[in-house]
């Protein structure tokens, strides 16, 4: 077992082993233990570095730098979407907000249906589902933390709706709310902290700032996988190559290595989230976690609704306009609240690429639907804020927008939401390598016999949900289908 | 090369002008742009310097001299019509700046006591 770092790799290192995973997030390292406790030889490559608890410094700028892909800077070809991933041991899990859903048994009906995608029932997912929740510590016991939620509770619950603590992934868990920044406290379950460990004990080997390159296919097989590390150079061969570098990373690697075909990086989704926030006559003191409650509302509105708190610093760089104006809003940031309306992409019209100089290209755009649902959820949020008692509530709009009672909501319907008015964040890229079209209902790439998919690029539509737990189910399962195939 | 320090200092200002609410931004996001820039790829520090040359110059025909030599309430109108510019390369500009400006000032923590922000209690701990 072993964790090491790329800069331990000097010169040209060469590598023979069962399975190579490239990528260590919520795709890689659950593909990484159930196959080297299969008794397969696993090594994992991962792009970024190792970080440990001690290296955190709960500041959200010196986080975004360190940890998340482009040091945050990673967004759409026209602006509107910051797309957030983190780039680390861990992936995305490390910086999360630690909201654990199963994909729902609609989506999962969905893709059986319009996908025909086999294997995944609600039935078939449910043991997996109960697996991956087990060993992330998602239990009854995590939401306790929780349970004497916002103030924002109230304003669910005068609309007839519900604010319900989720299950998260944390053992140990003080609610400190410094949960994007990762935790400096090492409870958060991250897949570095849960998954990997196990695959670490059955001798699987970690190598972090590993980026690979390169992805050489003859005949239908990968020969070797060529990775460079900041002294050095891997080269790798291997029975099976899983790729899990999250939707927007794998896709490029295949397209950079002339694989998968024309689909891939098409069908983009990326789960926009908007945040209409509320200003109260009061300040509240920080939340026990970053989500303290969701709501869905009604799942076929297509938005699900998370309350957040998320510490000032990071607070008050989302508060819109400049100047004395912005300087009046954010000496009130302790008095404001969020609450984050993840919108499911009604069609996936994104898509991955790169442009004539080399760089990633990433299109998005809003389809009407979509874009109704965006609306409607943004009303809802309103309308929540006011009967939770706001004084006003501030649109998420570069420029200050300020709505003081729901009759002046209606604003809401004009709002420009096109490039440069408006801004969305986006925590949940996916589908840029859908199963049963890039990939056959296995994960594996066509036009080839051992490279595999299995992160969230695989997800034929869009979950709805926040997408770790996800993605460690899909993965768990892939990776138990390829364990059996090599073990044959 | 980086954009011209003139520009940024003139555009903190305008961002977070001196006064009793913190820091004036020139005060603070100067020496992080540098560190920042340092980190970056020199393609994407070109592109910055252009977005911020662009900005600076646009303001010529305008207001007949250039944004970082302009006074501070015209300054604070001028950057306004780029917020709510019908040209979308404009708000583009303006989007990047006021990303680029916010998450530079907010990470000083000697603009976090104008909004009411202790600070991480990581510090205090890992202290004792």
């Amino acid at each position: 077992m072993s964790m090491r770092e790329g800069k331990s790799v000097v010169g040209i290192e060469e590598h023979e082993v069962d399975v190579l995973i490239v990528g260590s997030g919520g795709g890689g390292a659950p593909a990484a233990r159930t196959l080297a406790t299969a008794g397969l030889d696993v090594l994992v490559l991962e792009a970024g570095p190792r970080i440990l608890p001690t290296d955190l410094t709960q500041r959200a700028m010196d986080t975004v730098r360190r940890i998340y892909v482009d040091k945050g800077a990673q967004e759409t070809a026209d602006g509107t979407v910051q797309i957030l991933q983190g780039s680390c041991v861990g992936g995305s899990t490390l910086v999360n907000a630690e909201v654990c859903f199963p994909i729902p048994d609609a989506v999962l009906d969905e893709w059986a249906r319009d996908f025909g995608v086999r294997g995944m029932s609600p039935d078939e997912m449910k043991p997996v589902f109960d697996d991956v929740m087990e060993t992330i510590g998602a239990t009854e016991d995590s939401r306790r933390p929780l349970t004497s939620i916002s103030r924002m509770a109230g304003g669910f619950e005068k609309l007839g709706l519900a604010l319900e603590p989720p299950l998260r992934n944390v053992r140990g868990c003080r609610g400190c709310n410094y949960c994007l920044t990762g935790c400096a406290y090492g409870c958060k379950q991250s897949v570095d902290r849960s998954f990997l460990p196990g695959a670490l004990e059955a001798n699987a080997t970690v190598i972090s700032d590993a980026r690979v390159e390169t992805i050489d296919v003859a005949g239908g097989a990968v020969r070797e996988v060529v990775a460079r590390t900041a002294h050095g150079t891997l080269r790798v061969r291997a029975r099976a190559v899983v790729l899990a570098c999250g939707a927007i990373a794998t896709p490029l690697l295949l397209q950079d290595n002339g694989l998968g075909g024309p689909e891939v990086g098409e069908h983009l989704a990326l789960h926009p989230i908007c945040g209409p926030i509320g200003r109260y006559a009061t300040g509240e003191g920080p939340g026990k976690a970053v989500v303290c409650g969701y709501c869905d509302d009604d799942w076929d509105r297509g938005y699900l609704l998370e309350a957040a708190s998320i510490p000032l610093d990071f607070f008050a760089t989302v508060v819109p306009g400049y100047g004395a104006a912005h300087r009046e809003l954010a000496r009130s940031v302790d008095q404001m609240s969020l609450i984050a309306c993840i919108v499911r992409d009604s069609t996936a019209p994104g898509r991955v690429t790169r442009d004539r100089k080399g760089k990633k290209r990433i299109e998005w755009s809003l389809d009407a639907e979509t874009e109704a649902k965006v609306r409607r959820g943004m009303r809802r949020v309103t309308e929540i804020h006011f009967a939770a008692g706001a004084t006003e509530v501030i649109l998420p709009q570069l420029e200050i927008v300020k709505i003081r009672s729901m009759a002046e909501a209606k604003r809401i319907d004009d709002l420009p939401i096109g490039p440069g008015y408006f801004n969305f964040l986006s925590y949940h890229p996916q589908g840029t390598a859908r199963m049963g079209a890039v990939t056959d209902l296995d994960g594996r790439v066509q036009g080839t016999d051992n490279l595999y998919v299995m992160d969230t690029s695989l997800f034929p539509s869009p979950v709805g949900v926040n997408t770790q737990v996800p993605v460690m189910a899909v993965s768990t399962l892939l990776s138990r289908r390829l364990a059996g195939h090599l073990t044959a | 090369m980086g954009p011209s320090a003139a520009v940024v200092a003139a555009l903190a200002d305008t961002f977070f002008p001196p006064g009793p609410d913190g820091p004036a931004g020139s005060d603070v996001v100067p020496a992080r742009l540098d560190d920042l820039l340092a980190s970056l790829d020199p393609a994407d520090v070109e592109e910055l310097s252009m977005a911020v040359t662009l900005f600076e110059m646009g303001a010529v025909p305008l207001h007949g001299r250039r944004f970082s030599r302009l006074s501070a309430a015209n300054r604070e109108i001028y950057l306004g019509g780029w917020m709510r510019s019908r040209i979308p390369i404009r708000r583009e500009v303006f989007r990047q700046l006021h990303h680029l400006m916010k998450n530079l000032y907010y990470a000083d923590p000697a603009s976090w006591s104008a909004i009411g922000y202790g600070g991480p209690p990581i510090d205090a701990e890992r202290a004792s």
